[in-house]
């Protein structure tokens, strides 16, 4: 089965999280993404944990997700030559992904208005902390400073207790969908118009987007939502159970009778507990009534015990769960992926059946590891490629790799 | 299926603006009054309701697609609140009033479903299934967001769909995907997050639980995840003419954006941990408290040069080579806190980081509701447009993350009230006579107040 996306070719020039992302999911559908890299690799490429342990830059985690089923080019920007390649490169792409400060590819030549002439049907993403545009245009960012701005860690953690981020990436991670979204429209849309366009992606804004109504609180009622932390009623939050954590989610009132059946405790039935209100003024009596059934059952077994009652109970789950789950071995959602380096591993693929199958999991490419062959395909033979490699265009050899900075991690 | 018409762009680069779509049954259909985008020409007929479903079409609707909602009076979308709800039902409510009609009142509502047309209809009586398979058969895109196996049993399955439209794309996304043995487990967004992984690595540094985030994480993420594979199914329709059913797990889209813990596991075999607002490259990294109340900065030091200019900032030049390394910050985190939270303490949130910026520290006010809402940044870029609501009147609603140079995306129109378009639509779209219209609405079919509050009526 040939991807959707197959014939479509990407330069990504994007580093970290959220245009490698992007990549990731244009690759899985078939797209051709050639990851231009500087010659010691994008800096994701050494954060940890590595595969076997040691730092390096083709074995990190993060590095091995996001990039999976690219190509890798190693270009020196700082060189003519190192440019003229990667010109050479953008007049075969049909998108170009880019996650530099506003400014700064314009400052060597690749800025949109410097390129759209010449190519006038490059879809040319950028996806940046704040966008191309506005007063923190050039602000500094890292995952914890949009998700402050955005008005997501006032709304998570104890009320009495400091604002909380969330672990992981997902600011990144989903202003990268995004991405993928608008540069798909813009794909969908050049197939009429024969024209590409600039697309610039704003992480604060995506997270901002993720609000549930919290802004409109603010916007229709002129209030501020609070911090709530786990929640300010019984039986729809997090609980202690014998093996971790479940979410005791007691749905609508209605079901309110099956918690106290799963629980074998008939007083949670008695109308007392059952009255609308009740879970958020009898809180404490509540919790009191659910603990000891809670802590001597497993997560796996109180969410399928809830569920054949037709309660939407979750846990707290850890990779390790994903994989005892029947459910997500039976969709078959983890791929095995053999690695040269970091062996063989389950990887999440996509989030979907589909009737015609559509995506393919690959691996992620070595530091450079494609650079002789993509560049050989831009038509330059031997002599040319070992003059281009002299002027240091692709970085140093490849046995003379600068230490990763993941050392000092 | 469709195509636009209009102005033709005559080789210069503006964009392409349509004035009309033609449609599979043959009739034109005017675009709203700005309405634009890239999408534009493109029809998704919308039975989800809540927030997973809801968030795709909206993010499709942004882009320019016609989205055509179906309600139905028995069962109005739940993010319309409760229907009867009491008069203190809060701020969600537009200028904290319930009005004549709450379910058009209600903020959570009106920001997921603007830019669409909302029929309200009972498509289980067999005028209404007419209908919707009249309307089906035009559509590029079906989306349904009800428990496993619902809509099918309703007689709405991807087989049904395609009998009118051979090249549907059908998307369908219940909690844990349909087949299998939990296809017809039951999921909020709250327990989905838990499923999906991000809990088990949010908390406080310390604490013995994990905490809640501050959403519903597996509704938006679900949301996206759909709006992607329906952009990529139309790609796949556009290049082979075949249509495409999209089973989505709303468990996997989450576990998609904390791909790495996956593989981290299996090098490690350590779970996720929750360290609060630390980081494992970034030392140091917090929130420190500022003048007035409950008023934080957050910032993350990703490098030793970074580090050299935050001590510049906040004048402890000293701490350069007292603390040179991640390692050396990571192991005096505390230390490091107290000293940035004794130069936070005395200092505006505001102020603060527009000073570390100059800097080049990666500083960012802890936003709440109001200040998001008021952030010079995202008004300076748009981010919050102005809608018109039927209901409510004027109120500005959060935009896209996206901006486009050439074909922009748009927030057009405000949410629709219960059945706003239901004749519009019937006549528009599908060419209904006012006879035909009549018909409908006299066997019960088209009704665009809850029966709730007809019941109400009737017995009040």
């Amino acid at each position: 089965m040939d991807g959707p996306l197959v014939g479509t070719r990407v330069v990504d020039l994007s580093q970290y999280v959220a245009g490698p992302y992007a990549g990731r999911v244009m690759a899985g559908f078939g797209a051709d993404v050639i990851k231009v890299e500087p010659p010691d690799g994008d800096p994701v490429r050494h954060w940890g944990p590595f595969a076997g342990g040691d730092p390096n830059p083709d074995t990190g985690a993060l590095h091995l997700y996001l990039n999976q089923g690219k190509r890798s080019v190693t270009l020196d920007l700082d060189t003519a030559d190192g440019r003229a390649v990667l010109r050479e490169l953008i007049a075969s792409a049909d998108v170009l992904i880019e996650s530099f400060r506003p400014g700064a590819l314009a400052d060597i030549g690749f800025g949109y208005e410097q390129l759209r002439e010449e190519f006038p049907s490059l879809v040319y993403l950028s996806v940046t902390p704040f966008g191309q545009t506005g007063p923190y245009a050039q602000h500094h960012a890292w995952e914890i400073t949009t998700y402050a701005l955005a008005g997501m860690m006032s709304i998570t953690g104890e009320p009495d207790r400091e604002p909380l981020k969330n672990g992981g990436y997902i600011g990144q991670y989903g202003a990268g969908q995004n991405a993928y979204i608008a540069t798909l429209a813009a794909l969908w849309e050049r197939g009429v118009s024969d024209l590409g366009q600039h697309i610039d992606v704003s992480v604060f804004e995506h997270v901002t987007s993720l609000l549930e109504m919290t802004d409109m609180y603010y916007i229709y009622g002129g209030a501020v939502y609070p911090r709530a932390g786990n929640g300010a009623r019984a039986a729809w939050g997090i609980y202690p159970c014998a093996d971790g954590f479940v979410g005791v989610v007691s749905g609508p009132l209605r079901r309110w009778a099956n918690v106290a059946t799963l629980m074998e405790e008939p007083v949670l039935a008695t109308e007392r507990y059952q009255r609308s209100g009740a879970q958020a003024e009898l809180r404490d009596e509540i919790d009191a009534l659910m603990l000891p059934w809670l802590i001597t059952h497993n997560k796996e077994e109180i969410y399928q015990k809830a569920q054949a009652l037709g309660l939407p109970f979750g846990y707290v789950s850890t990779p390790a769960d994903f994989f005892k789950n029947e459910q997500l071995q039976y969709r078959g959602f983890f791929h095995e992926v053999d690695h040269p380096v970091a062996g063989t591993m389950k990887y999440p693929s996509v989030a979907a059946h589909f009737s015609d199958g559509l995506w393919e999991s690959k691996r992620a490419p070595l530091l450079g590891e494609h650079t002789a062959e993509v560049v050989a395909s831009l038509g330059h033979d031997r002599a040319s490629m070992e003059r281009l490699a002299a002027a240091g265009a692709f970085g140093g050899a490849p046995n003379d790799r600068r230490p990763t900075k993941g050392a000092a991690r | 299926m469709t195509s636009t018409n209009g102005a033709n762009n005559g080789g210069t680069r503006d964009a392409v603006v349509p004035s009309n779509i033609t449609m599979a049954n043959g009739r034109t259909l005017p675009l709203r009054e700005g309405q634009q985008g890239p999408l534009t020409g493109l029809i998704v007929l919308d039975c989800s309701m809540v927030w997973a479903g809801p968030y795709c079409t909206k993010l499709l609707g942004d882009l320019g697609a016609t989205i055509i909602k179906i309600e139905a009076n028995r069962q109005v979308d739940s993010i319309r609140g409760v229907v009867i709800p009491p008069a203190s039902a809060g701020p969600l409510y537009f200028d904290n009033d319930i009005g004549e009609d709450p379910w058009n009142r209600n903020g959570y509502y009106n920001k997921y479903n603007r830019n669409k047309l909302g029929m309200c209809m009972n498509i289980l009586m067999d005028e209404g299934r007419a209908v919707f398979m009249e309307l089906a058969a035009l559509s590029d895109v079906v989306v349904e967001n009800f428990g496993g196996g619902v809509f099918e049993r309703m007689g709405y399955g991807y087989d049904v769909l395609r009998s009118v439209n051979e090249d549907v794309v059908f998307v369908s996304m219940p909690p844990s995907g349909n087949g299998g043995p939990e296809a017809k487990y039951v999921g909020y967004g709250v327990a989905i997050e838990q499923l999906g992984g991000i809990v088990a690595r949010t908390g406080y540094l310390g604490d013995d639980s994990p905490m809640k985030t501050g959403i519903n994480y597996g509704d938006p993420i679900a949301g996206m995840h759909t709006a992607s594979y329906i952009m990529t199914a139309l790609m796949h329709r556009r290049k082979t003419g075949r249509g495409q059913y999209i089973d989505l797990s709303q468990r996997e889209a989450t576990i998609n954006w904390v791909g790495e813990s996956v593989l981290e596991w299996q090098m490690t075999g350590e779970d996720p941990k929750w360290i609060g607002n630390r980081d494992r490259y970034m030392a140091p990294s917090g929130v420190y408290r500022c003048t007035g109340e409950d008023r934080w900065l957050a910032l993350a030091i990703g490098s030793d040069a970074e580090w050299s200019s935050l001590c510049m900032a906040i004048q402890e030049p000293e701490l350069v080579t007292k603390f040179p390394t991640f390692d050396a910050r990571a192991r005096h985190h505390d230390e490091i806190d107290a000293v940035i939270g004794a130069w936070t303490a005395t200092r505006d949130a505001d102020e603060a980081m527009g000073l570390l910026q100059q800097f080049g520290v990666a500083a960012g006010v802890c936003s709440d509701s109001k200040r998001v809402v008021e952030d010079p940044h995202l008004h300076a870029r748009g981010f919050w447009p102005a809608v018109d609501h039927a209901s409510v009147g004027p109120h500005i609603l959060a935009g896209p993350a996206w901006t486009y140079d050439r074909t922009p995306s748009a927030v057009y129109a405000a949410a629709p009230q219960l059945g706003q378009h239901t004749e519009w639509v019937l006549r528009e779209v599908l060419g209904k006579s006012e006879t035909e219209i009549a018909a409908l609405t006299a066997a019960g079919v088209l009704e665009n107040t809850p029966e709730e509050v007809l019941k109400q009526r009737a017995g009040g």
